[in-house]
C-alpha cells in the first residue's frame, strides 16, 4: 500500500477510484481480522458510500481536500453517529452515538473502514485489556501490537489503513507505532479538538494520528488541527502549513538527547538509538546530551493524576445514564452491578478514588500536580538550549502476550513518553532501528505547537532511512 | 474483607469480591510505592498544574439552542416505545 500522497495522487490522477482502493483495504481488513483482530466494528457499507460520494465529487470537478478518498481507521473512543463506540469496554457495546467527534466530522471524505481494538478506556499498554479480544502485532502475533491504540497501529501496519487515529494520554500513540514499526504523532494538548473523545484523564487526552510516514502524519494533522467551538479546551492557535513545511529540513538544528540513568532499556533499544543518535547528526542537525533526572518522577505523578482523574470522569457509567444495568435492591447495588469494568479499569479506578479520598488528595494528588509544574518547567527551560529532544519512545520491543501480567512492569512501558504527555508537549514516534527482528521507535519532542518542526524532522529522518518502509516479516 | 478496600469500593461504586479486595490492596501499595518517587521534589512554591493549558479557556454564553429532535434521540436506542427510550426499571423485577 502506498503512502498518503502517494494514494492522494492517485486518486486526483484517476489511477484507481476511491471505490476501487476503499474496497481492497475493506478485503484486506477481512482477511487480517482472524488473526489479528484489528477492529471491534467494521463499516464496509459507510465506507463505500463515503467512497462513491467522493467519486461522484471528483467527476462533478469538486475542488476535493488532499485526504478526499483515502481510507481510515478510528479507535474506538471516538465518537461516530451511527456506529457502535464501546471505548473497547462491554459497558458500552451497545453504545451508539446520536454525532461524530469533530476529528471524524473533519475527515468526513474518509470512508470510514471501522472502528479499532483498544485497551478498555485506553487503560493499558497491549491492547490486552479489550472486552473484544487481543490485538495481535502484525510483526509476530505471539507478540503485543501495544496499546491504547493497538488496533490502529497494527492496522497501518498491516497494510490494511493508510491512516488511523488514536488518542494519546501517556503515550497510547507512540509505544504502538513503536512495537507495530509506524509512525506515531501526539499532537500539543489542544491542538486538535476532543469533542467526542470519550475521556479517560482529561488534563492528557489528546488525538493522535498513527501512520506509515511522518508526511502522512503531516497531512492528516492538517485536517484536523485547529480551533472547535465545541470543546473549550481547544487552543486558539493558528494552523501552520504542516505540509508545505515537510521539505525544509532540519539543517543547523540542535537536538538533545535525554539521558536517563534510571530508564531500564533494553540494549536492542539501546543500541538503536546510539545508531539513530549517529544518524540523525548526518541530517545536519548537532546533537547534545541532555540530563534527564525526572523520569521516575513523572511516572509516579502520571499514575497518580490520571487515575484520579480516570475516577471522576468514568463515574458517568452507572448504567443508568450510560451503559449496562445490572440489578440490584438498591440504587447503590444497581450501580455497582452495572459497573463491569475489567480488572485493569477497576483498579486504576479505586487507586484513583484512593488518590482524592481524604488527606490522600493533600499528599498524593496536589503533590503529583505540583511535581508536573516543576517537571513541565524543566522541558521548558530545555527548550532554551535545544530546538528538539530525543529519547527512545519506549524502552523495549513489543513483548510475548503473558510476560508483563502485574500492572507495575506494564506502566513501565511509557517511561518516556509520560514527561512530555504530563507538560501537553507534541512527540513523535518514528520507526529508527530493529532489535531481534522486532521494530524499535525513537520518540522526538518539540516545544508546544512546534508539530511543524517535529513532522520537518521526522521526515528529514526517513528520508535519509527506510525502517518506516519496512513491512511486517521483512528484516534488514 | 478488608476494610479499607471495602470503602474505597463503595465511594467508587464498584462490587468486589473476597479475591479482589486482597489485589487491591496489593495494587495500592504498589502504586502508594510510586508514588514515594515524589517524595524528596523541591516544590515549594509552585502551584499544582491541573492542565497544560496557557490560554484562557472561554465559557459558552449562557443561552438556549436547539437540542436533538424527539426521533433524532431515539434513533440509535436498542429499545424504544412509543417515541422514547424503553429501559429496564431501576429497581424490581422487569
Amino acid at each position: 500500500m502506498g503512502t498518503v500522497s502517494e494514494l492522494a495522487k492517485g486518486l486526483q490522477e484517476g489511477v484507481f477510484s476511491a471505490r476501487e482502493l476503499t474496497e481492497q483495504l475493506l478485503a484486506a481488513g477481512e482477511k487480517a481480522q482472524t488473526e489479528l483482530n484489528l477492529y471491534i466494528t467494521t463499516t464496509p457499507e459507510r465506507a463505500l458510500a463515503t467512497a462513491d460520494r467522493v467519486d461522484q465529487l471528483r467527476k462533478q470537478g469538486a475542488k476535493l481536500p488532499p485526504l478526499a478518498g483515502i481510507p481510515m481507521a478510528i479507535k474506538d473512543n471516538l465518537a461516530t453517529a451511527g456506529v457502535a463506540t464501546t471505548c473497547g469496554s462491554r459497558l458500552l457495546k451497545d453504545y451508539v452515538p446520536q454525532f461524530n467527534a469533530t476529528v471524524v466530522d473533519r475527515l468526513g471524505l474518509c470512508p470510514l473502514l471501522g472502528k479499532t481494538n483498544m485497551d478498555e478506556f485506553a487503560m493499558g499498554s497491549s491492547t490486552g485489556t479489550s472486552a473484544f479480544g487481543p490485538t495481535a502485532n502484525p510483526w509476530d502475533s505471539t507478540r503485543v501490537p501495544g496499546g491504547s491504540s493497538g488496533g490502529s497501529a497494527a492496522a497501518v501496519a498491516a497494510g490494511c489503513a493508510p491512516f488511523a487515529l488514536g488518542s494519546d494520554t501517556g503515550g497510547s500513540v507512540r509505544q504502538p507505532a513503536s512495537f507495530c514499526g509506524v509512525t506515531g504523532l501526539k499532537p500539543t494538548w489542544g491542538r486538535v479538538s476532543r469533542r467526542g473523545l470519550v475521556a479517560f484523564a482529561s488534563s492528557l487526552d489528546q488525538v493522535g494520528i498513527l501512520a506509515r510516514t511522518a508526511a502522512d502524519c503531516a497531512y492528516v494533522l492538517q485536517g484536523i488541527a485547529g480551533v472547535d467551538a465545541l470543546d473549550a479546551t481547544s487552543a486558539p492557535e493558528p494552523v501552520p502549513d504542516y505540509v508545505g513545511s515537510l521539505e525544509q529540513g532540519i539543517e543547523g538544528l540542535t537536538i538533545g538527547w535525554l539521558r536517563d540513568p534510571h530508564s531500564e532499556d533494553q540494549p536492542g533499544v539501546t543500541r538503536a538509538m546510539e545508531q539513530a543518535a549517529a544518524q540523525l547528526e548526518q541530517t545536519g542537525a548537532r546533537l547534545v546530551e541532555l540530563d534527564m533526572p525526572y523520569g521516575r518522577q513523572a511516572l509516579a505523578a502520571y499514575h497518580v493524576i490520571a487515575p484520579a482523574e480516570a475516577s471522576s470522569n468514568l463515574a458517568r457509567f452507572d448504567g443508568v445514564r450510560y451503559g449496562f444495568r445490572g440489578k440490584g435492591v438498591d440504587y447503590a447495588s444497581v450501580v455497582a452491578c452495572s459497573r463491569q469494568f475489567g480488572q485493569e479499569v477497576r483498579l486504576r479506578l479505586l487507586a484513583g478514588t484512593f488518590m482524592l479520598s481524604g488527606e490522600n488528595q493533600q499528599d498524593y494528588y496536589t503533590a503529583a500536580l505540583k511535581a508536573r509544574r516543576l517537571i513541565t518547567g524543566f522541558f521548558l527551560s530545555l527548550f532554551d538550549q535545544v530546538d528538539l529532544l530525543f529519547s527512545p519512545a519506549t524502552p523495549l520491543v513489543a513483548f510475548r502476550w503473558g510476560e508483563r501480567e502485574n500492572p507495575l512492569p506494564m506502566y513501565f512501558n511509557d517511561y518516556h513518553a509520560i514527561p512530555s504527555s504530563l507538560a501537553g508537549l507534541p512527540a513523535i514516534a518514528l520507526p529508527c532501528g530493529h532489535a531481534n527482528g522486532l521494530p524499535v521507535g525513537m520518540q522526538l519532542v518539540a516545544p508546544a505547537f512546534g508539530e511543524a518542526l517535529l513532522l520537518r524532522a521526522g521526515h528529514a529522518w526517513q528520508q535519509m532511512t527506510d525502517w518506516h518502509l519496512l513491512q511486517p516479516g521483512e528484516v534488514k | 474483607m478488608d476494610e479499607k478496600a471495602l470503602r474505597l469500593a463503595r465511594l467508587a461504586g464498584l462490587a468486589l469480591t473476597e479475591g479482589e479486595a486482597e489485589l487491591v490492596g496489593k495494587h495500592l501499595a504498589r502504586i502508594t510505592k510510586l508514588a514515594g518517587a515524589l517524595q524528596g521534589m523541591n516544590c515549594e512554591g509552585l502551584a499544582p498544574m491541573a492542565s497544560p493549558a496557557t490560554w484562557p479557556l472561554p465559557l459558552a454564553e449562557d443561552r438556549v439552542e436547539a437540542g436533538l429532535k424527539q426521533e433524532e434521540a431515539v434513533a440509535t436506542s436498542k429499545d424504544t416505545a412509543s417515541g422514547m427510550f424503553r429501559v429496564p426499571p431501576l429497581l424490581g423485577e422487569d
